[in-house]
């Protein structure tokens, strides 16, 4: 091996490296997510960092409780008293800890360990003493979790409505956004160059700007707390961008099929419908992919439009049942991850075509 | 003949606004005519939630309320502005560092793909919300694990001091603990915080540089080193004044969007500590669909608006100078 090649390996490892660092970084807080949502709630209060979830077991004869500690009572043998400390300063489960309170750390022996049910979600439920040997810990994942979140939110009243807006207003952004740039892709007509120019401005357009009198205008239809207003607009073309993929796509294919099909007897919209629509699957998925996590991910919208909680749709669901004040992070965890499955589900099926609209997006600069 | 080409013309032109019809209408419904509206808006007052009053024509009194007498209009702008500025530079450089080192033929370079796209699937609500429970002073993991940094280091070591020092002095401290950040809960962290979440989202921008990088041909590459160009000369004369559409690409896309950031402030901070994250558009959605004065915020939208353009002219004016494009070889 020549210098050269050794320095190559060294720059492949230090690339590596950096790579794998970063997406670690990128990867933990979906893990934390997950392990989060796994976990009793109260359990995250504890001071070491658990990537499994660890269940603590109250073994009383053979009786086996799950419980949440909540503190313990500690001997510290240097200075040969005994005090009572909150689970946060343990280091660890084991009988012989190390405890740092904020005067210092001593390392001591655990006699006792203050406890309440898991069973019992009230928070203040009744707290009771158990000796150290008589707490074991087992690797035991709450599934329950997810179940009991699902029920608080809603969510399959939330997940009726997300799947209507999202269904409706893909199946709206694709068929007229093909329809419309079928039309500037294939017709000549006076003005053409300039309408595009002006659909490709409006992208640039911030939402913000037409807000309010879009807001009033479904007003005025009494669309307020219906879905209307969150698919409806989407079988307009509004989408800037899709009519733009989907016009790219209609250039690359010859007129020569358009030609043979009229000789044939199509209809101009014919040969859209039965020719060049098929052909376009590709553009179909990406537009259709782009527009469902767009639509399954809006905030704003469902924010502005829906006013009851039947109406709701699952993100404004996950804002709502955060609350405004305390959290219960094992339940909000796991009904997140549940909300973003769909869109993480289509991401890896549909990867290819998602990171095409991505590219195209930035290649048409 | 020639009557019957033109009619074939017509026809032709004929169809052709037939297809491009539902376009015209959703853009003259929801884009021109609310454009036009807000804007007539934005001159008048107009309060609904008192009993379905008009609209008064008031001149450009909300304009003059917002440069003279609104005290939260200056230190929203100023919030949106610091957000802009560090988020949209680091964000740029952070994504070209990521697609660069990618592009060098990485084995796996699939998988660390996924794993820096992934998050930017998951969408404003959820990204919120899990950087809410990563920032919880007292028990998010970022904090649980730098207090067992510090006590593994010593809680009063040198380096402790610098590592909290240093970290306090960008994201605030928490109140209950001297050592550790505030991140959103502190005033002085809050926004900083928001930016540094923002870098989790770096896959987007990524994606669309390793693309630009690998529509690069490699004999440009080739020919270089044949004639002894380094590595950080092939960096600055191959790869930047190539990719500079790209890079051009995402300054526009990210001007417009971190002028528009909404959702972080409204879950995660609702605007505060004291009003250090009141973001421009949650400020213009407090006065629409809180205080219900939508003359004013319509006067909020459109100077928003026209700060959005202002800072997309200059940057493609300024393009000229920096972006190159292959076809208009000098």
């Amino acid at each position: 091996m020549n210098r050269h090649q050794v320095l190559g390996i060294f720059e492949r490892i230090a690339i590596h490296g950096v790579l794998v660092a970063a997406a670690l970084v990128m990867l933990t807080p979906l893990v934390w997510m997950i392990s989060t949502s796994l976990k009793a709630s109260g359990h995250s209060l504890s001071r070491g960092i658990e990537w499994l979830p660890w269940e603590d077991i109250y073994v009383s004869d053979a009786l086996k409780t799950p419980v949440i500690v909540l503190g313990a009572r500690v001997r510290n043998e240097e200075a040969g008293n005994t005090i009572e400390v909150g689970i946060a300063s343990l280091r660890d489960r084991r009988r012989r800890t190390e405890v740092s309170l904020p005067e210092g750390r001593f390392s001591g022996e655990v006699l006792e360990y203050r406890v309440r049910n898991v069973s019992e979600a009230d928070q203040t439920a009744e707290a009771f003493w158990i000796p150290c040997d008589q707490l074991e810990r087992r690797i035991g994942p709450r599934w329950s979790n997810y179940s009991e979140a699902l029920v608080k939110m809603r969510f399959f009243s939330l997940l009726a409505n997300t799947v209507a807006i999202t269904f409706l207003g893909t199946l709206g952004t694709v068929l007229s956004c093909s329809l419309v740039a079928y039309g500037f892709a294939r017709f000549r007509f006076p003005g053409r160059e300039t309408l595009f120019m002006v659909l490709l401005s409006s992208m640039m357009l911030p939402p913000v700007v037409t807000m309010i009198p879009v807001y009033l205008i479904f007003r005025d239809l009494h669309w307020i707390d219906t879905l209307l207003p969150l698919f409806a607009p989407a079988w307009l073309g509004t989408n800037a961008f899709n009519v733009f993929l989907f016009r790219q796509f209609y250039m690359t294919l010859p007129f020569d099929l358009d030609d043979a099909a009229r000789i044939d007897g199509c209809s101009s919209f014919r040969i859209y419908w039965s020719i060049l629509l098929p052909l376009s699957k590709p553009v179909m998925a990406t537009v259709g992919i782009f527009s469902f996590t767009g639509l399954w991910l809006d905030f704003m919208g469902p924010l502005i439009y829906l006013n009851s909680i039947e109406k709701f749709t699952l993100s404004l669901g996950l804002y709502i049942f955060k609350g405004p004040y305390t959290v219960q992070w094992d339940y909000l965890m796991a009904a997140t991850l549940v909300v973003s499955l769909p869109c993480i589900v289509i991401f890896f099926l549909g990867q290819r075509f998602f990171i095409q609209g991505t590219v195209l997006s930035g290649l048409k600069a | 003949m020639t009557l019957n080409i033109r009619s074939q013309r017509f026809r032709e032109a004929a169809s052709g606004y037939l297809f491009i019809l539902p376009w015209i209408a959703g853009f003259l419904v929801f884009i021109l005519g609310p454009m036009l509206a807000s804007l007539y808006l934005s001159f008048c007052r107009y309060d609904p939630s008192q009993v379905r009053s008009g609209a008064t024509w008031i001149g450009v009194a909300n304009y003059v309320k917002m440069l003279t007498d609104d005290e939260n209009f200056w230190p929203s702008l100023r919030v949106t502005f610091r957000y802009s500025i560090i988020s949209i530079p680091v964000q740029l450089l952070a994504g070209l560092t990521v697609a660069i080192l990618l592009n060098q033929k990485v084995r796996g370079q699939r998988f660390y793909r996924t794993c820096f796209y992934l998050p930017v699937v998951l969408g404003g609500v959820a990204t919120s919300l899990i950087w809410m429970w990563l920032f919880s002073p007292s028990q998010g993991l970022i904090n649980v694990g730098l207090a067992n940094l510090y006590e593994a280091l010593g809680r009063d070591s040198h380096l402790t001091h610098i590592l909290s020092g240093s970290l306090r002095a960008v994201f605030g401290s928490a109140e209950d603990n001297p050592l550790l950040p505030g991140w959103t809960a502190s005033e002085e962290g809050a926004l900083n915080s928001l930016i540094l979440m923002s870098l989790w989202g770096v896959g987007g921008s990524m994606i669309v540089n390793l693309a630009g990088l690998q529509a690069i041909p490699t004999v440009f590459y080739e020919a270089a080193t044949i004639d002894g160009a380094g590595r950080a000369s092939r960096l600055w004369h191959i790869t930047l004044p190539l990719l500079s559409p790209t890079i051009f690409f995402n300054l526009v896309m990210g001007v417009i969007g971190s002028f528009q950031v909404f959702t972080q402030g409204f879950i995660m901070t609702g605007g505060g500590p004291k009003n250090a994250t009141r973001f421009y558009v949650l400020y213009t959605y407090q006065n629409g669909f809180e205080y219900f004065k939508m003359g004013y915020a319509s006067a909020l939208a459109w100077v928003l608006f026209v700060i959005v353009l202002v800072f997309t002219l200059l940057i493609v004016r300024s393009s000229a100078a920096w972006v190159f494009y292959e076809a208009q070889k000098r």
